[in-house]
């Protein structure tokens, strides 16, 4: 191996760590023994897991995630796979119109989508509600799924669709029976990237969240103002192995068609 | 046993096709028989895909009529105009096997389960893939692929079966093994067939009648044999097989009138006054050495600019003052011409044709 070559792997290696390494601290930090958030920790114990899972707070909010970012990437799936074909109909001027405003809740600051839909939800009801959550999360993932699958589409092949026309399948049956499987590995890749966006959410959420309905990155939130509770590090981590699974999740789905085809 | 098709009869009335200020297709008047293998031949972007997606439905005609056994399908969905369709890339589904894809359209059409796998059975038979049923589409080679293409086309025995550019992603020899397949697929099934294709070839082996499309709009209409006798115009002649063709003049002589060129002159019929070409098949010429003194028909100097053994004949390039082209002699001819010789081409005066050449420029159209 020659100098530049080492100098390469060398730099490659500083900025992976860069990148992870604040993540990966707060795996051991879950595993102290002391009630502190100082690094290194000191000897092991699981006793901040099991305060997890025994508080009904973390635990309960632990579970509205998983509820709601299951739900959030079913209607964001569905609705981001019909947004991104109806983009992919039309052409031109109406087609980049279409593509640029949906991307919009990927744009602005969380700050503003947070207070303009808390006294939209005070107006309506809807703070601190299931369906609160779905509507705002469900605005925050949609442009995931419109861009998986659009770059699906991109790829795909029309005359497959024109060919289930020709034989007999009216516009919805050739829909489901022949382009959704051709673009299923967008639309899971999307699936797992909305799961992860309403998972992860925490500036949004913690505008129309209340005491009765809080998602896990709120309680963290809430948690971390008022003492220093080493639980917030076994709460990190499953909330790390979550998105990380999914994530994998959501890159494998993007290769299942090499191997079809 | 297989029961024949009544094939549709289709006409097209006035279609035309317009995309923002490009006509893509104009005037398109076409009368199909029951049963006919017809062909629309013509250079890309000639209109004849815009053609065939309008009888599709892909396409919808900015003008025109679309008429099926004398039924207005112009504004039916596609799904319901009883059409089979062979596509240019295959287009089977991937995620399904071989006989899926084949019972895909009975199924579309309501067909019950027996008959369903029966009709399948059949037409995997008649394109000789029974045993590969169970296969995914990636698991065959191209021709397999456009076989199972064919047979998903003919499965629900369509009246109307629509053929784009099914052979132009296969090699030479597996085109003419599936040409072969294809005629008797429309022998055996009786169904009317619209081909598109820019291989004249092929259009001339398969097709009852050839329809030559040039700049969006039909250029002549006829049998292979009508095409290449009789082209109807320059085009026409220079697309359809190769030929010799020579400038000339159409001048009135007395009560008739005269195709003139400096070296020669010949009657003709037709009516016209100004430039013109005069065409001929080039096994109807004969090229004679220039210092050759039999000469029985017209004549003109030319000069050999290439020579091309293909096996039984030579092909030579000729060009000459106001034309050039392709003649063709028996490799058993003693004359043996070389590059660069001075020659003379003579024919019998009846079998050249003299061709009007178009005065006005075109419309500015482009397709």
């Amino acid at each position: 191996m020659n100098k530049s070559r080492v100098t390469l792997w060398a730099a490659c290696v500083f900025i992976g760590l860069w990148l992870i390494a604040p993540t990966l601290i707060v795996i051991p930090m879950s595993f102290n023994e002391q009630r502190s958030l100082a690094f290194p920790p000191k000897g092991f114990s699981l006793r901040w897991f099991e305060n997890f899972f025994s508080d009904a707070q973390w635990l309960g909010g632990f579970l509205n995630s998983v509820q709601i970012a299951l739900l959030t990437a079913v209607l964001a799936t569905v609705l981001g796979t019909l947004a991104a074909y109806g983009l992919f109909k039309v052409k031109g001027i109406r087609e980049s119109i279409g593509r640029n405003f949906l991307i919009i809740p990927m744009i602005i600051p969380s700050v503003i989508f947070g207070v303009g839909l808390y006294s939209l939800f005070l107006r309506l009801g809807l703070v601190g509600t299931l369906p609160g959550f779905l509507i705002a999360h469900t605005a925050l993932a949609v442009p995931y799924v419109v861009v998986t699958v659009g770059s699906t589409l991109a790829a795909y092949n029309v005359s497959l669709e024109r060919a289930a026309w020709v034989c007999g399948a009216n516009k919805f049956r050739a829909f489901i029976g022949v382009t959704v499987p051709m673009l299923m590995p967008g639309i899971l890749s999307g699936a797992f990237f909305a799961f992860i966006t309403s998972f992860d959410e925490v500036v949004v959420s913690m505008f129309i969240s209340s005491p009765y309905l809080q998602t896990l990155p709120v309680t963290m939130f809430a948690g971390m103002q008022r003492e220093v509770d080493p639980t917030i590090a076994a709460a990190a981590t499953l909330i790390m192995i979550t998105t990380t699974a999914a994530a994998i999740g959501g890159i494998l789905s993007q290769h299942l068609k090499r191997k079809r085809t | 046993m297989s029961t024949q098709v009544i094939g549709a009869a289709l006409s097209l009335r006035d279609i035309g096709k317009q995309f923002g200020t490009v006509t893509a297709a104009a005037d398109v008047n076409l009368d199909v028989e029951p049963g006919e293998f017809i062909s629309l031949l013509g250079p890309s972007g000639s209109g004849k895909t815009t053609t065939l997606n309008m009888i599709a439905g892909f396409e919808e005609p900015s003008g025109g009529r679309i008429m099926i056994n004398e039924k207005d399908i112009t504004d039916i969905p596609i799904h319901r105009r009883n059409i089979g369709m062979v596509f240019q890339g295959y287009a089977l589904f991937p995620h399904m096997t071989v006989e899926k894809n084949v019972e895909y359209p009975l199924k579309q059409h309501g067909f019950d389960k027996p008959e369903r796998k029966r009709a399948t059975d059949e037409a995997l038979a008649k394109v000789s893939l029974e045993k590969y049923g169970a296969r995914m589409p990636a698991q065959l080679s191209g021709g397999q692929q456009q076989r199972v293409a064919l047979a998903r086309a003919i499965a629900y025995k369509p009246p109307l079966l629509l053929m784009d550019e099914p052979l132009s992603a296969l090699d030479k020899a597996l085109r003419e093994g599936l040409q072969t397949e294809i005629r008797r697929i429309h022998r055996d099934l009786g169904t009317t067939v619209v081909y598109v294709t820019h291989d004249q070839d092929e259009a001339m082996a398969l097709s009852d009648r050839i329809v030559v499309f040039n700049e969006g709009r039909i250029q002549q209409i006829g049998t292979p044999n009508e095409l290449y006798k009789n082209p109807s115009n320059e085009f026409v002649s220079q697309f359809l097989g190769e030929s010799i063709h020579l400038d000339g003049l159409i001048e009135e002589q007395g009560s008739g009138h005269e195709f003139v060129r400096d070296d020669f002159r010949l009657p003709t019929e037709v009516d016209h006054r100004g430039p013109a070409q005069l065409m001929i098949r080039p096994e109807s010429v004969e090229l004679i050495s220039a210092s050759s003194a039999e000469q029985s028909g017209p004549t003109v100097a030319a000069e050999i600019i290439d020579k091309v053994y293909v096996g039984h004949s030579v092909k030579y390039m000729v060009s000459c003052r106001g034309g050039g082209g392709v003649v063709r002699s028996r490799q058993t001819d003693v004359d043996d011409f070389t590059i660069g010789q001075e020659v003379l081409l003579t024919w019998e005066a009846a079998r050249s044709r003299i061709l009007p050449l178009a005065t006005s420029a075109k419309n500015g159209e482009e397709s």
